[in-house]
């Protein structure tokens, strides 16, 4: 599991998760993970694109950083998933609770929206 | 595939500790190229079968069979592919297990307890029965051609 930051622009952090979000892999990313999200106020669009399968134990990696965010006074916001992975957020009704979108782009315009 | 190409049943007998996961979704990953399963059907196989494992691996802690053996068994049941996981563990039917509300708010969102939702979604069928002792789960998986 790999983790890769971009600072794009209006402030707009885009954080790529790469590979499988198993028990494993969500323990390798999650210090990192949580260290960039979860102890400072920020706009950030974690990419999931390559995010090849996702377990309950990355659900909850998922969650508790969104929320961590949203209580510094940010936003988290999830983009790209592939089919299972999309579906796998549904069963945790992630997609209600946390904004997701299509694209990284959408993303981007939304977050900007929602920080003017 | 015709049934002829199908092997007979395949097992497989790992620890209960998490660590063990990436092993058994490499064999779940290896038996489904060999089945010639669709993508999805293989996904689907690989995630049911992590979220079965973690359950027993993470509720089975703390009790005397927490590090006894799980066993596992790949098969075929008619057009079905079935996926067996035996465990010694206290009984335990993840069809009677709560499951967890969806919440309306981030704030209110359980962070746990998705393992069994995912399960049941993803599965075609769920059995359990406590016999000698033992939990055993079998999940049955009806492979669909890709749209």
């Amino acid at each position: 599991m790999e983790l890769r930051t971009e600072q794009l622009a209006e402030g707009i952090e885009k954080i790529s998760l790469i590979g499988r979000l198993d028990s494993a892999g969500t323990q390798e990313i999650d210090m990192r993970f949580s260290a960039l999200v979860a102890t400072r106020k920020l706009l950030a669009v974690v990419d999931m694109s390559e995010v090849s399968f996702l377990a309950s134990i990355g659900i909850r990696a998922l969650i508790t950083n969104a929320r961590a965010q949203r209580q510094r006074g940010g936003e988290m916001a999830l983009a790209s998933p592939q089919p299972l992975v999309a579906d796998v957020l549904k069963v945790a009704g992630i997609d209600t609770i946390i904004p997701l979108y299509p694209d990284v782009d959408t993303a981007f315009s939304a977050l900007k929206a929602g920080a003017e | 595939m015709s049934s002829s190409d199908r092997e007979p049943q395949a097992s497989l007998i790992v620890g209960s500790e998490l660590r063990e996961l990436s092993r058994v979704s490499a064999w779940v990953q290896d038996w489904a190229q060999r089945q010639r399963l669709p993508a999805r059907t293989a996904q689907q196989l690989d995630l049911c079968s992590t979220e079965a494992l973690t359950n027993i691996m993470t509720h089975g802690s703390g009790d005397a069979a927490a590090h006894a053996s799980i066993l596992l068994r790949l098969g075929w049941q008619g057009e079905a592919v079935a996926l067996v996981v035996e465990d010694e563990g206290s009984p335990f039917d993840p069809l009677q297990a709560s499951q967890p509300m969806h919440a309306s708010s981030l704030e209110d969102a359980h962070v746990g307890g998705w393992g069994i939702p995912i399960v049941r979604r993803f599965s075609d069928g769920m059995h359990y029965r406590r016999e000698d002792g033992r939990n055993r789960l079998t999940l049955l998986f009806r492979p669909t051609a890709p749209p």
